[in-house]
């Protein structure tokens, strides 16, 4: 299946990525090669195979509920591009 | 002749005959000498030297273990205190971890030099190395050939003869094709057994860490240390690792090797001499060998490609220009701001790979990609499943070429896509599976595959060791110029 420029500016959208010109008929190309391989998935005869999510079927590990030291708010804030007094700096949402 | 192998530098720590500051300033000089591969992202001296002399301090207390003092480096995916640490990724140019990465930690407490930063395909997503941001790593036997990748820069360190061994990670091939293109004996373990605390995150079902080094011997030392459940990782699997002496003593005469034939007989030409020479090896050294056939893993490739990008444009939904990383300049609105910062700082094939997955996770397509591939998934499983009823491990090529041409599948992402088909099968299973040295191919190295049942890490790697008592493919090294 092909996707054309529209299918791939539909999915930026989707994906919260700016593409440009260029980029979206790249993308459009070569997405439409790679489903090419992808579709071979189509029609393989795995039955009632139940969805595989995680390769290990291991109980759900708990750890005891207690207060643990964490990383403080200074050092990953550090790396934030616009913070203010604790806060992570966004542009205006409500006018 | 300077030591290069992680056990020669731990007898000669052991014995007085150099120093964690020797070996360290050995490295950092062959960093710089080598500069010109563009293995590591970020060297520091400082850091480097001050550890060394903690750690020959530490020796002559004698509290040294087997790490103490060696000089390590570990793939830039890994956070590390203080450190860049960039996934190769504009958008993590200028970005410092806050912490240590659970692997990095145990390096650290175990008392290793870590030298810094390894050069990678950005967010771990490439078999070339090329997709780097910050330029292409070579590979030190052929400079105008790729070293593999992802762990690009952590296969070049060890074959440039800069640091002994590193951590790569590998969620689809990503320490063995490398390992297997540079010469060296690579593992990934068994899904869970290297915490993913503090790992970059790129496919969670399928990523794993491990490491790279010259022989199976140096990859279980530090296999050994950098194993083990983490409370901090949820999907960390229970129970410790054996120390290295015991991941490399398991008896492997009377063991049964598979071998699926149709993996062997998709690969090169050039290959076929080594190949069929390490099976006939491992038969000499009372291993038997037997042909069978794993249903669906020839379809690994599609179902990956589907399961790992769609895992990847979710875990990558985390760099919108807020918390860290690249943010755009004069945003107009919050979504101009998560549009543009993640349009600049993702490379090419991230962004392919984010709309890849997020096609195949969008209504009316969800069914006939993600779900299909997670049954493809199981089966592959049940077949990995059933032929480990009557074998005790596999072994098949880990790369269908040796290491090709910088630029030669550049513009080609499904003929690297395919670079994984051998590898890929052991990600979706959560298999241990380890890349081995078995010979050469116009001056070129040639890895095999060794696979196992879950937690059988010790059954490769001593499968692996004793073919390195008999084999000397992983002694050979790349001349100064190039090929050997």
């Amino acid at each position: 299946m092909a996707l054309d420029p529209d299918a791939i500016r539909r999915l930026a959208t989707l994906s919260r990525l700016a593409l440009s010109d260029d980029e979206v008929a790249g993308y459009s190309e070569s997405l439409s090669d790679i489903l090419t391989v992808l579709d071979r998935l189509k029609g393989l005869p795995v039955g009632d195979a139940a969805p595989l999510a995680s390769p290990l079927a291991l109980p759900q590990a708990l750890r005891p509920d207690e207060a643990q030291p964490v990383t403080h708010r200074e050092a990953l804030q550090a790396g934030a591009p616009a913070t203010d007094n604790g806060f992570f700096l966004v542009p205006k949402v409500l006018s | 002749m300077s030591l290069d192998t992680l056990s020669a530098m731990r007898r000669a720590l052991e014995a007085g005959e150099t120093t964690a500051v020797a070996l360290t300033e050995q490295a950092l000089a062959a960093a710089e000498a080598k500069a010109d591969l563009n293995a590591f992202l970020h060297l520091d001296p400082t850091q480097a030297r001050a550890a060394a002399e903690a750690a020959d301090a530490r020796r002559q207390a004698g509290e040294g273990t087997a790490l103490t003092g060696i000089p390590l480096a570990v793939k830039d995916i890994f956070c590390s205190e203080g450190d860049p640490t960039t996934a190769a990724s504009r958008m993590l140019a200028n970005w410092r971890a806050p912490y240590d990465a659970t692997a990095v930690a145990r390096l650290k407490d175990a008392g290793a030099v870590l030298l810094g930063k390894l050069n990678l395909d950005e967010f771990a997503m490439g078999a070339s190395g090329e997709n780097s941001a910050f330029g292409p790593t070579l590979n030190p036997w052929d400079r105008t050939r790729v070293p593999g990748g992802s762990s690009s820069g952590s296969a070049a360190a060890v074959a440039a003869g800069i640091v002994p061994a590193t951590l790569g990670t590998d969620t689809g091939g990503s320490i063995r094709q490398p390992a297997a293109f540079c010469g060296l004996t690579g593992l990934k373990p068994t899904y869970g057994r290297v915490s993913r605390w503090g790992m970059i995150a790129f496919a969670s079902s399928l990523d794993q860490g491990g490491a790279l080094a010259w022989s199976a011997e140096d990859v279980a030392e530090v296999f050994s240390v950098i194993g083990g459940h983490d409370p901090r990782d949820a999907t960390s699997a229970p129970g410790t690792v054996a120390p290295a002496g015991a991941l490399l003593s398991a008896p492997v005469a009377g063991l049964t090797l598979g071998v699926p034939e149709a993996f062997f007989e998709a690969v090169d030409s050039a290959l076929q001499g080594p190949l069929a020479e390490a099976r006939a090896q491992f038969e000499a050294l009372g291993v038997r060998l037997k042909a069978i056939e794993l249903p669906f893993a020839g379809d690994a490739v599609p179902a990956y490609y589907v399961l790992a990008p769609a895992e990847a444009s979710t875990n990558l939904s985390r760099y919108d220009g807020v918390r860290f990383g690249h943010r755009c300049e004069n945003p107009v609105d919050l979504d101009d701001l998560y549009r543009r910062s993640r349009g600049e700082g993702f490379g090419p094939e991230v962004k392919r790979r984010i709309l890849t997955g997020t096609y195949a996770l969008s209504v009316g397509y969800y069914d006939a990609y993600y779900r299909q591939a997670q049954r493809v998934r199981r089966r592959i499983l049940e077949s990995f499943t059933e032929a480990f009823q009557s074998v005790d491990a596999l072994f098949l090529p880990t790369t269908p070429t040796t290491a090709f041409k910088l630029g030669e599948k550049r513009n080609d992402p499904i003929a690297l896509y395919e670079e994984d088909r051998f590898t890929i099968p052991a990600n979706l299973a959560g298999l241990p599976a380890l890349s081995l040295p078995v010979g050469f191919s116009n001056g070129l190295p040639v890895g095999g595959q060794l696979l196992a049942p879950h937690f059988e890490e010790g059954r490769i790697l001593s499968l692996a060791h004793a073919f390195q008592q008999v084999t000397d493919h992983h002694q050979q090294r790349p001349t100064a110029g190039g090929v050997a």
